[in-house]
């Protein structure tokens, strides 16, 4: 690669983060450091810092490790300077570069008489990776505003070129060989389909999705009506009559169980819809309970058909058919004054 | 001075027309050299240096083609294929992720999405995603399904009552009453499906795609204690962003910030 480029530097505030922990050496002159001092303080007291940098190579490929130098050396007296291996947890360079301890390492530190020397070796993520300019702030002791910095110097322009061979992984590379289902793609206009918003999100398709059918309904039950203008009228008239033809049919003939069974299971099929031909009082029953009539009555009604039942299938003698005539004609008036039945067409 | 004037301006005239003609391109010849270079890299599928190369470009490609505004499934699936092949796996994750998201039901992009996460280099269990509970023969609902099944029972529950109104009869009631359970069950799901479309934007998938081993801290800055070393391909969800860091929360529910950079993030730009 290229030789390394010399950089005058001036700076590294990163470093003063980097030394914060650090203790410090050659305290000759017993002038403390202040303990207000600003943020990016480097830690470093004396006359004359200078500080250099270089990177090595400065042409490098992504992901792979170049060598940066930052070297402090003090042209006059010095009395404090941070010491120790530094701090490898500590990362001066910005997010363009690989941060993990891994790949972020302060390789070596050498310390000499007047200069102090910090090797970094790190990795560029991507093609526009830069080191940053630094800045190198210090304390001249006996001052009044002892902090001075260096001069800031431009960033170290290195050369990033695409990554070198391949990306995969060669466990992968050799994992994705067996699969060959990876290297079929689709082609044609499917591959250039623009979404489009769903019909049922637009206003108008949404508004005919929800109002079509209760429309489109009372459209065909308008029409229905207009068909069959007597089906309504006639179900009225029919259930109306039904008591009046049951309370008339009873008093015509003899009172006998079954016929008195007959007219009242009439008067339930053409009132409240009772189907069958021959339905049970329990099917009566539950008939009526599903047209809402009350319980007592309905209990009365079943009351009635199993009497009635009685008498039919079993001993007539058992039966008083007067009462069950009488009863008939009572039960029938009753439900036709229940609320629910005339509310009922 | 006048050959320099002469020179600004045929450079004027020339970087705008180069960089128009770059932009003028139509979809079909973008897409065209997608699959050329798709091609050539298969072609050399034995130089893994060769054909990543030729993967690496085809997925930029397709990346391009999805900000002139182009999503489909298989143009995500292609995509997917191709960053896989090139060795992003967290390109890959994603380009899946935003497949699935329009065709939850295409088996492919979802094997090929399996197989990926297979590739992801776990040290533990940690952030692992949990296997689905749902049977893979089982079609998963989708929101035009729902939509389609809600309509339709609401436009027969209208018919059923409206019958039952004319006759009275007991059948149409039934049915009629079954449909608008019906109708409702769909809306419910339309509505979790409209929920899960909501979290999507609330807490967008992330997946990590720099190098294996970024790191996970405990808050957004790097002087936190670091909880762990995240693989490339990991995926997560998005808590919040602060700065340059986001907090994520791994599938197996641990949470943690990392780095904006490290990551991709599925926001709702895409959509």
């Amino acid at each position: 690669m290229t030789s390394p480029t010399r950089i005058p530097a001036a700076a590294a505030s990163i470093l003063a983060m980097m030394l914060l922990s650090s203790a410090f050496v050659r305290a000759q002159d017993k002038e403390p450091l202040p303990t207000v001092h600003p943020s990016d303080f480097s830690f470093f007291a004396g006359k004359g810092f200078k500080v250099e940098m270089q990177a090595n190579p400065t042409e490098v490929h992504v992901e792979e490790p170049l060598e940066v130098t930052i070297r402090i050396t003090a042209d006059g007296p010095w009395t404090h300077a941070p010491r120790g291996k530094g701090d490898k947890k500590i990362n001066p360079f910005p997010a363009d570069f690989l941060r993990d301890d891994a790949y972020v390492e302060l390789k070596e530190e050498k310390a000499e008489e007047n200069a102090w020397t910090f090797i970094y070796r790190v990795k560029p993520k991507h093609r526009k990776a830069k080191i940053p300019a630094v800045r190198f702030k210090y304390y001249v002791p006996g001052t009044t505003d002892g902090f001075v910095e260096t001069f800031p110097l431009d960033e170290i322009p290195i050369k990033v070129l695409p990554r070198k061979g391949t990306d995969t992984p060669d466990e992968v590379a050799r994992a994705l060989k067996g699969r060959p289902q990876l290297y079929e793609i689709a082609t044609g206009p499917d591959v250039l389909a623009r979404p489009e918003p769903a019909l049922w999100t637009q206003p108008f398709p949404l508004a005919l999705l929800l109002l079509g059918p209760p429309l489109g309904c009372l459209i065909w039950y308008w029409m229905w009506r207009l068909r069959n203008p007597d089906a309504r009228l006639a179900a009225r008239r029919r259930k109306s009559e039904a008591a009046r033809a049951a309370l008339s049919s009873l008093s015509d003939g003899a009172a006998s169980s079954v016929r008195l069974s007959t007219v009242m299971t009439d008067y339930l099929r053409k009132r409240f819809d009772l189907f069958g031909a021959e339905p049970t009082p329990a099917e009566a029953g539950r008939i009526l309970h599903n047209r809402g009539i009350s319980r007592p009555l309905r209990e009365q009604v079943v009351a009635f058909l199993q009497s009635c039942d009685a008498g039919r299938f079993g001993s007539a003698a058992l039966v008083d058919t007067s009462a069950l005539f009488v009863q008939a004609a009572v039960l029938i008036n009753a439900l036709e004054a229940e609320p629910c039945a005339q509310r009922a067409f | 001075m006048r050959p320099a004037c002469l020179l600004s301006v045929v450079l004027a005239m020339t970087v705008p027309a180069s960089s128009l003609a770059q932009s003028a391109r139509s979809d079909e010849a973008v897409l065209d050299e997608a699959i050329g270079e798709f091609e050539r890299g298969k072609q050399a599928k034995d130089d893994v240096a060769a054909s990543s190369k030729h993967f690496t470009r085809a997925a930029d490609l397709f990346a391009e083609l999805q900000q002139r505004g182009v999503r489909n499934p298989a143009l995500y699936l292609n995509q997917g294929n191709a960053e896989l092949l090139a060795g992003r796996l967290g390109q890959a994750l994603l380009a899946y992720h935003r497949g699935l998201q329009l065709a939850p039901n295409d088996a492919t992009m979802r094997d090929h999405r399996d197989y990926a996460r297979t590739r992801v280099r776990f040290a533990s269990a940690v952030g692992r995603q949990p296997t689905s509970a749902w049977p893979p023969w089982l079609p998963q609902p989708t929101m035009t399904f729902t939509a389609i099944v809600f309509f339709l029972c609401y436009g027969l529950t209208w018919i059923a009552f409206t019958r039952w109104r004319m006759t009275r009869e007991r059948r149409p009631l039934l049915i009629g009453s079954a449909l608008l359970a019906l109708t409702m069950l769909a809306g419910i799901g339309a509505w979790y499906l409209r929920e899960q479309e909501a979290r999507e934007e609330r807490e967008p998938f992330v997946v990590v795609a720099a190098a294996d081993g970024t790191a996970l801290q405990r808050g957004n800055g790097e002087s936190y204690p670091r909880l762990m070393s995240l693989p490339q391909g990991l995926e997560a969800r998005r808590l919040h962003e602060r700065g340059d860091w986001l907090q994520i929360q791994l599938a197996t529910g641990e949470i943690g910030w990392v780095r904006r950079a490290d990551v991709l993030i599925d926001d709702a730009n895409w959509h």
